[in-house]
């Protein structure tokens, strides 16, 4: 089920309402029941999946519980349970996520052609919703309990924190830790977590709505016809699809964070106002927070983190940031994608290790700069990460290269428009996110005054519930990850 | 609580209602979403008429965009209130084309219709300079006020009219009744036995015309009747293929057996059949059939189809078409409305032209295979009646062959790259005409109306 649809507009407040009239015990039945549905809505054979991920981790759970003792065998015991939740999510993610790309390598490196006896065929199989989130959580779980962060829990509660329906298929990326606790609390029904909630959603929907949907619209003419355009379009296009990942997957965070908050539960906040960040490392770190703390700790942190000699470091920043590549995606494309963006993060850590330049940027250089910078240099490698194949060019990879060959070589072609109805939007929402950047609390004053505060969470709303009746708002972009 | 708390609590809201209604309206306005922005332009096309309650806003000019894509193209309305931007002359001898949107339109721009490419015909010696008379959403009761007004008020020299009649003026298939969507002249008999609809359809009218936010919430209701039909059949549908159904083909249409059953409802579920390699050199998989007949291009090998078109399996045709006397009468709003442009065209020395265009699939593929379908009876219905009033009658389903392999589009040497079929001359799901159909359209109905000029002088 998509948060910006009218299913979602009238599921959520029926589940809210029943939620709030059950007992504690009742109300965590009640969520994993409408959690499966949120899921089968998509496809009833999805959950089956969800199912496979949460037995097959409480499996693994349960054995590293049975061999908890101190014994270096009950310990060798204890990370063999855990390889076993970690590689029966990995391997689900991979069956369905990179199976065909790992078959496009293979034959890729060896040369073979469709009609090779050794070339391996595309398998067809289909990706499904979420896939990449939940194994992920349910990765992170198995390793917490491993390291006695969180103790072992019963299968229901962990059925419960990975399928919880506000961030099951395009995240946060939810920590045990975070969330567990929180289902065995009593959660009522407040004024303050309603229109905290509220806003929240209103949020979500005018990103997703008002900027991330318009400026697609703008994107995709681009994208699809890349040869037709000129530089200044292709640059355009390539800043707007940044907004466009932004609106689209930080207002569905946001929607996600607000359903929860509704309820009573505290979701943290996925992004940070990324564009504001004043290099790269800085916008990694606000931008999908779940994402790449996950990848601090499960993936940066084993391999040594910043603990080890300064080469390795690099090597370990440099695969951490990889991997975040190709997570999001099985094609060459979001390689380079991710390449690109490992190889800026090792350079920028290597350039500001000298204290003199560091200083100098930190204290000298003007925001607006390093701001553009980071904008820059997170938008140039959107060529590779919205590219898909074009019968007239080749594969998502070769049209990202030629894409980013028209824009460093200023080719002439025909200029994009930009109408008004998105600039706004842009405008208004970067200019907020400025002045909270400032200051956080700035607007509180203007929000604290009801009637304003419902007039525009009325408003985004009704507005939104209007399009969506006559038509679906376009897919999560993040949804296909 | 207390009777003034409660007065109290419902200014607030009532305040907070009003703001957001009038927030929502600026935010429209100021944003004009695409989904909604083709549905405003049509609105904002037409105009409140105390006689045919709808007509077209004179002097507008606006570039339309259907929501799905379906079709774009330039909407001009000259000063008379009908559709393109010429204006009639006082020395010109006029050809009018009445009907509903198939007439006005939709689906092209103004330089494209049927109508606006008539235009300059010589018919008898005398060139004939066209106006759309069309207007969407028109029944009989509609055509013939609309005849009425441009005979008496707008067209002094109007000397000819071409009145088309549409499929879903007087009848429309049961399932879209089910849905309690009524054919036009249905629609006008309820209206006329409701004394008030005519003032209370003007207030809504003017009112989803002011304010956009009213406009948006109607077509929003009216897509949710449609959103919830289709969201019903889709459920049932993966329900059917679940095999927790039952598949009953006249409630699910054709689906096919490979798509049935649980095991391969699982399959479909997480698998997709990848497009297969191509082994052999690139043009070898473009071979034409061996009845077909073929041009070859610097480019690639075009194979013109086979014509006729098969029928598709879901559509069903007839031997013949059954006679006028055999079919129900016209309903009575109808023949009432038809007869009042038969006095008003005799009384002003018209000459009224009634033209059956097949525009269903239905009919097209079973005229094209000498058949006939059933989706034709409202014109024989029709017919039936003008012949026995003295009028005359032109069918265009000869010229339905034509719509099998003709050249679309050739190369810079005018050899084809493209032949058409029938589907390139109806919108698909939209049912209005492309512009190769207004084309068609044109075409045919200069042959028939030559034709008619020689057996009897304009």
């Amino acid at each position: 089920m998509l948060f910006n649809s009218l299913h979602y507009f009238l599921f959520a407040p029926a589940v809210i309402a029943v939620y709030f009239a059950l007992s504690p015990r009742m109300q965590k039945l009640w969520l994993l029941i409408v959690s499966f549905y949120f899921y089968a809505v998509f496809r009833i054979p999805f959950t089956a999946l969800l199912l496979f991920s949460i037995v097959i981790t409480h499996i693994s759970v349960l054995g590293m519980h049975r061999w908890s003792g101190d014994r270096p065998f009950d310990q060798r015991i204890r990370k063999a349970w855990l390889w076993l939740a970690i590689l029966g999510n990995a391997s689900l993610l991979y069956f369905f996520k990179f199976i065909d790309f790992s078959f496009d390598v293979f034959n890729s490196l060896l040369s073979l052609a469709p009609c090779d006896p050794m070339y391996a065929h595309p398998t067809g199989v289909v990706l499904p919703m979420g896939i990449s989130f939940f194994t992920l959580q349910a990765i992170g779980y198995a390793v917490d309990i491993y390291r006695g962060t969180i103790p072992a829990g019963r299968i229901y509660g962990f059925a419960l924190f990975l399928s919880f329906f506000p961030q099951l298929v395009a995240g946060p990326i939810m920590r045990a830790k975070d969330l567990l606790f929180q289902f065995e609390q009593e959660h009522r029904l407040t004024y303050e977590n309603v229109r905290a909630g509220m806003g929240l959603i209103a949020l979500g929907l005018f990103k997703k709505t008002m900027m991330a949907d318009p400026a697609g619209e703008v994107v995709d003419r681009v994208f699809q016809s890349p040869g037709a355009y000129g530089w200044a379009s292709i640059w355009l296009a390539a800043g707007l699809h940044a907004l466009q990942i932004y609106g689209d997957f930080s207002g569905y965070s946001d929607m996600a964070i607000g359903t929860g908050r509704i309820m009573g539960y505290q979701i943290p906040i996925n992004f940070n106002r990324p564009f504001l960040a004043v290099d790269m490392t800085d916008l990694w770190r606000r931008w999908h927070i779940s994402l790449s703390t996950w990848l601090r700790d499960y993936v940066y942190i084993p391999l040594g983190g910043g603990r080890v000699s300064r080469v390795r470091t690099y090597v370990n920043v440099f695969i951490t940031m990889f991997v975040s590549g190709i997570w999001h995606g099985a094609g060459l494309n979001f390689v380079l994608w991710g390449g690109f963006h490992a190889l800026v993060v090792v350079l920028e850590r290597f350039v500001f290790s000298f204290e003199r330049i560091n200083t100098y940027f930190r204290e000298r250089v003007p925001r607006f700069i390093k701001v553009s910078y980071s904008f820059l240099f997170f938008s140039f490698p959107l060529f590779f990460f919205r590219a898909r194949a074009l019968p007239e060019i080749g594969d998502a990879a070769d049209v990202g290269i030629f894409m980013a060959g028209r824009a460093l070589s200023f080719a002439g072609g025909a200029m994009i428009e930009v109408p008004f109805a998105l600039i706004l939007p842009i405008i208004l929402l970067m200019s907020a996110e400025i002045c909270v950047e400032k200051r956080e609390e700035i607007f509180e004053p203007l929000l604290r005054r009801e009637a304003f505060f419902w007039t525009l969470v009325g408003v985004i709303v009704a507005y939104c519930l209007l399009l969506y009746s006559v038509t679906d708002s376009a897919p999560f972009v993040y949804f296909q990850f | 609580m207390t009777f003034r708390r409660w007065g109290k609590w419902m200014i607030r809201l009532g305040g907070l209602g009003l703001a957001i209604f009038v927030g929502l309206e600026l935010s429209l306005r100021i944003f004009q979403p695409s989904s909604l922005d083709y549905y405003r332009k049509l609105k904002l096309l037409h105009v409140y008429h105390p006689e045919y309650l709808v007509g077209l806003e004179p002097g507008v000019d606006y570039y339309l965009r259907h929501n799905n894509g379906l079709w774009e193209g330039r909407f001009t309305i000259n000063s008379l209130g009908y559709r393109g931007s010429v204006e009639p002359a006082p020395d010109d001898t006029v050809l009018g084309c009445l009907g509903d949107s198939l007439v006005m339109g939709f689906g092209v721009s103004d330089e494209d219709t049927f109508c606006r490419r008539l235009d300059g015909i010589e018919l008898s010696g005398r060139r004939m300079r066209t106006q759309n008379l069309g207007v969407d959403a028109f029944g009989s009761q509609g055509y013939a006020a609309r005849l009425d007004e441009a005979v008496h008020e707008k067209l002094p020299n109007l000397r000819t009219v071409l009145l088309f009649i549409s499929p879903n003026d007087f009848t429309l298939p049961q399932e879209l009744r089910d849905r309690g969507i009524l054919p036009d002249d249905d629609t006008d008999a309820i209206r006329e036995r409701n004394p008030g609809f005519k003032s209370a359809f003007r207030v809504q009218f003017e009112l989803t015309r002011y304010f956009f936010t009213l406009h948006a919430a109607s077509v929003a209701r009216q897509q949710l009747i449609i959103r919830r039909a289709l969201l019903e059949k889709n459920m049932r549908r993966e329900l059917v293929e679940s095999g927790l159904l039952e598949y009953r083909p006249a409630i699910d249409g054709a689906i096919p057996e490979n798509e049935r059953g649980f095991r391969n409802y699982l399959r479909r579920s997480f698998y997709r059949v990848p497009t297969p390699p191509v082994c052999a050199p690139n043009n070898a998989h473009e071979a034409p059939a061996p009845d077909a007949a073929q041009t070859s291009t610097s480019t690639a090998t075009v194979t013109r189809p086979n014509c006729p078109q098969a029928i598709p399996e879901q559509v069903q045709c007839q031997a013949r078409a059954p006679q006028a006397s055999d079919l129900e009468p016209l309903p009575e709003i109808t023949r009432r409305a038809y007869e009042r442009m038969i006095r008003t065209a005799r009384e002003n020395n018209v000459r009224l032209i009634i033209v059956f265009l097949p525009v269903q699939m239905e009919t097209l593929y079973c005229e094209m295979n000498g058949k006939y379908s059933r989706f034709f009876d409202h014109a024989i219905r029709a017919g039936g009646f003008f012949r026995s009033q003295g009028i005359e009658t032109v069918d265009l389903r000869p010229y339905v062959g034509e719509m099998c392999g003709e050249a679309l589009e050739t190369n810079a040497a005018g050899e084809p790259t493209r032949y058409s079929g029938v589907t390139d001359y109806i919108i698909q799901g939209d049912g209005h005409l492309t512009d190769a159909g207004n084309r068609w359209a044109a075409r045919s109905l200069v042959r028939e109306l030559k034709k008619l000029a020689e057996a009897n002088a304009f």
